[in-house]
């Protein structure tokens, strides 16, 4: 592998993890932070440069010899500065930004809109990094990654197929799938292809599958042999992460418990979510958890933002004989010694965002999980005109080659998958899955710019 | 503490001593003069031995502590000094083991001090060992090795910063094994221009790798008991200019060469340099011609003199193409006075460095300030940029710690009605890397007189100006090896 040049702006636990296995791996690493006491860390523990200063300032940047990198990755706490950080560099001349936010919402429905106005390459959030494992290990699903189009109404997933799984067993067409979704292609490496009706996946393939949030989350349920549907799931700390993990789980659990220790939070969690249990009370008081009946929890998710609390409140649930503990961590370096310390899986927010960033690297900058390799498939969305051969057609009436599907149909603000007897119409907005091939077909079928 | 991983990197500092000392077998084949071979190849089998001992016993695995690096950097120096010690002794060049020790120690610590009374009767390759323990030991013998063979990531990093002398150690590049590599390169660069210039102006190919050798390293061994003296004035002008390019930062040389512009020279220390060097060759020279009077005709042969003499010293090379010792006193004294300031940080040179006595000379003044002002904030800075005050601490805390030094090594030195003078330049010849001092040794004179244990007390003097006190004080502390 040739070195290649990095500069990463945070020195926290994602700049430093990211730089020190960035580093090991012999590529030359500059961190950027403005807390000199960082500095003497890094410099006492990492092999990098250390440029002392604001990343969201120019003479910072230049410093960092941002011009010559290969990638500028923008992991400081501030959205803000990590926003204006990847807008400057590009404008320094850096070559590809990433940035990664705190909030989900950012990126789920907005997320184009600000890898556009920033210029970032790819956009991440933590929260929703940490709620997608969250879940795998709750749920039991294999979700690699979760791409949203049409504002969040509809998700990609890349779901890695394991042994036991239903797609690896049967073929597709006797796989009984929800409606609202569906498999739009196997991966394989680097190859991706298009099933159709006969085809089987291998263990180890990827499936790429489009649909709303509750129809992949059946469909990932189905396939997978160790997923379920939950009792009683306990939920400790009422933040923006455990509401975004008590979102996604609607539907799987039969009753979500929150507990929340701030009363002005856990009145308007109760407002927020009127058909779960809010408890107001400490997750690290035996007592408290004993009367909720955490003994019956199918699974336990400590989600507080105390390390701490979130290891005491999984060990008093074990022996209370809760099931499923999953903690959520800050100081990545403990995760190995909470893991002795308890049956309890361990979500680190940084790890996760760190691990997310070196797979963008290592897949050579392929941004999102609908782009692939060399552009071997990719979405496209478009709006319906007059001129189209397609427009008021039945989708099973139009002829098209296997490479191109029509994933999704966006009516009114309202997306849905469409059937063989739905119709096209002028308006619509349609998003597009395409192999390479068939790109000029899409243009001709769908003329006209591309839309968001 | 992780002992093992800490032999294993010694061994391997080892195995390229034991491979240096082979170098020299050259000139045994050339003009064929086989008498020193055996004494150069024992040198190498012991060093081989050494480190297979200590690579055998070493392990790759475990974290690279701080104090790990600590015992390396000493215990390198330390060992090589001993082991480069061993050709003298096995070819029988230097009767005693401990004037062994004192020539080897001078050579890594490129100071250039020597208990040789007569150079010249020594055979060739022992000479050019002599010259080239200088050398490696002038852009560091850890560093250089560990950084270019090992991967020891941010252990090395430290080691580095331990070896490279300043109050603090520029990696201008965010690896540092390409920082070391950009370092070794301009060595190179520098070693190679000064004996092809050499070549041009006529010394032979020996002559001209011995001195650059010793020129580029700021040591100061002379194959020749007439030292810079042995050549006209066209080729002691290339060494004065090599000896005045060593003494300044290497930084400064890899920003020239990455930025391709000039403005890298308005660094501070740097100018400072040039402004100490042009003010003392001014007033030397005066002094020189307004002792010789009026003759015209050797003006231009003088102020070469006084400006040979004076960057010898203040570089810390310790080259010498007039007898200083003779010179009058105004003239003496400012060259005891370079002697005191050395090179630059970053360079090969010794002494405390121009850039620390800049701060520590603004740390004072803050001082002076502070006594009718005390609630002033007075930030000290270099060239406008600030220095962190943990540098100012250490900068204070260095310069103490020369001045206590130089004033022990002086009273121990005077042991043996040597006088003070003799004692004293000789403790900061030995201490800021030089060389030749005033007097008994000064620049005709030699280190041969002083008394064993004197030997070895300047060996410790060596060490501690090259390593610059703090990593070799710290093996005395007993709070280091407590667990």
């Amino acid at each position: 592998m040739n070195a290649k040049r990095y500069v990463v702006m945070g020195a926290g636990e994602v700049g430093t993890f990211l730089a020190r296995s960035l580093s090991a791996d012999g590529h030359t690493v500059t961190l950027i932070d403005s807390d000199p006491a960082k500095g003497r860390m890094v410099e006492e523990q990492l092999d990098v440069g250390f440029v002392l200063g604001s990343g969201s300032q120019v003479p910072t940047l230049e410093s960092a010899e941002v011009d010559l990198s290969d990638l500028f990755v923008a992991v400081s706490s501030s959205d803000e500065a990590n926003l204006a950080a990847s807008l400057l560099a590009k404008g320094v001349g850096a070559s590809r930004t990433v940035v990664r936010v705190a909030t989900s919402e950012d990126v789920t429905r907005y997320g184009r809109l600000y890898e556009r106005t920033f210029q970032a390459d790819l956009l991440l959030s933590t929260q929703l990094l940490t709620t997608t494992r969250v879940l795998n290990h709750v749920l039991g699903y294999n979700t690699l990654e979760i791409e949203y189009l049409a504002g969040g109404s509809l998700q990609v997933r890349r779901t890695r197929i394991e042994k036991g799984s239903i797609l690896a067993e049967r073929t597709l067409a006797n796989v009984d799938l929800p409606k609202e979704c569906l498999v739009l292609a196997l991966i394989s490496g680097d190859r991706v292809s298009v099933p159709s009706g006969k085809d089987r996946a291998q263990v180890g393939d990827d499936a790429l599958v489009i649909g709303t949030p509750e129809a992949i989350d059946e469909f990932e349920r189905r396939v997978s042999h160790h997923s379920r549907r939950l009792g009683l799931v306990v939920v400790a700390g009422g933040g923006a992460t455990a509401q975004a993990v008590v979102e996604a789980l609607e539907g799987q659990a039969r009753q979500i418990k929150i507990f929340e220790s701030d009363r002005v939070r856990a009145e308007a969690l109760a407002a927020h979510f009127p058909r779960h249990d809010i408890v107001h009370g400490d997750a690290t008081e035996m007592s408290v958890l004993g009367s909720e009946g955490v003994e019956n929890a199918k699974a336990f998710i400590a989600l507080t933002g105390h390390d701490e609390t979130n290891l005491m409140a999984c060990l008093l649930a074990q022996e209370l004989g809760a099931q499923q503990l999953t903690a959520l961590v800050q100081k990545s370096e403990t995760s190995t010694l909470w893991r002795k310390v308890a049956l309890l899986e361990v979500v680190s927010p940084r790890i996760a965002a760190a691990e997310r960033i070196r797979a963008y690297i290592d897949s050579n900058y392929q941004p999102h999980i609908i782009s692939f390799e060399n552009g071997a498939a990719e979405f496209i969305q478009r709006k319906v005109h007059p001129p189209s051969a397609v427009a008021g057609a039945r989708l099973a009436d139009v002829e098209v080659p296997q490479g191109l599907i029509v994933a999704a149909i966006v009516r009114n603000g309202k997306a849905r998958i469409p059937r063989g007897d739905d119709r096209i119409e002028v308006g619509d907005d349609v998003i597009l899955f395409v192999r390479r091939e068939e790109v000029s077909m899409a243009q001709l079928l769908f003329p006209g710019p591309d839309s968001d | 503490m992780n002992p093992r991983r800490l032999l294993r990197t010694l061994g391997l500092v080892i195995y390229v001593m034991a491979g240096a000392q082979l170098v020299p077998l050259v000139w045994c084949i050339a003009p064929a003069d086989f008498t020193s071979a055996e004494g150069l190849l024992i040198g190498s089998g012991v060093s081989a031995l050494l480190g297979f001992i200590f690579r055998l016993l070493g392990s790759d695995h475990g974290e690279f502590y701080r104090r790990d690096g600590v015992i390396t950097v000493v215990g390198a120096w330390v060992l090589a000094s001993v082991l480069g010690a061993v050709p003298y002794v096995a070819s029988g060049a230097v009767g005693s083991p401990v004037d062994a020790l004192f020539e080897a120690a001078s050579g890594f610590t490129t100071t250039g001090a020597s208990i040789l009374t007569d150079i010249e009767v020594l055979p060739r390759p022992i000479l050019f060992w002599r010259s080239m323990t200088q050398w490696l030991g002038g852009i560091g013998i850890v560093v250089l090795f560990v950084a270019l063979l090992s991967e020891l990531g941010p252990g090395a990093r430290f080691l580095l910063k331990l070896e490279v002398p300043g109050p603090k150690a520029e990696i201008f590049h965010p690896r540092v094994q390409h920082t070391a590599i950009a370092l070794f390169r301009i060595y190179l660069a520098l070693t190679a221009a000064q004996a092809l210039l050499m070549i041009l102006l006529g010394s032979s190919l020996y002559d001209a790798l011995v001195y650059s050798f010793s020129t580029v390293s700021t040591g100061g061994f002379a194959p020749y008991n007439d030292s810079g003296a042995h050549f006209g004035a066209p080729t002691q002008i290339v060494i004065l200019f090599f000896m005045l390019t060593a003494g300044a930062n290497f930084s400064l040389y890899y920003l020239l060469a990455t930025r391709r512009d000039l403005s890298p020279l308005r660094d501070v220390e740097f100018r400072a340099y040039l402004v100490l060097v042009a003010a003392a060759v001014c007033f030397v020279s005066l002094d020189l011609i307004a002792m010789q009077g009026r003759e015209p005709n050797h003006t231009a042969g003088t102020v070469l003199d006084a400006a040979f003499q004076v960057v010898s010293l203040l570089t810390t090379t310790g080259f010498a193409t007039a007898d200083f010792s003779t010179w009058p006193d105004v003239s003496r004294a400012i060259l005891v006075g370079v002697m005191f300031a050395g090179g630059c940080a970053g360079s090969t040179a010794g002494g405390t460095k121009i850039i620390r006595i800049l701060i520590g000379w603004k740390a004072a003044l803050r001082e002076v300030r502070l006594t009718y002002s005390p609630y002033s904030v007075v930030a000290i800075t270099i060239g406008g940029k600030p220095v962190p005050e943990e540098t100012v601490r250490g900068v204070v805390a260095l310069i103490l710690l020369w001045m206590l030094a130089w004033g022990a090594g002086a009273v121990l030195l005077t042991a043996g009605n040597r006088g003070i003078i003799t004692a004293a330049t000789a403790a900061i010849a030995t201490l800021s890397n030089i060389g030749p001092g005033l007097e008994a040794v000064g620049p005709v004179g030699n280190f041969a007189s002083f008394a064993p244990w004197q030997k070895i007390v300047m060996c410790i003097l060596m060490w501690l100006g090259r390593l610059e006190f703090f990593a070799m004080l710290a093996l005395l502390q007993l709070h280091f090896w407590r667990r």
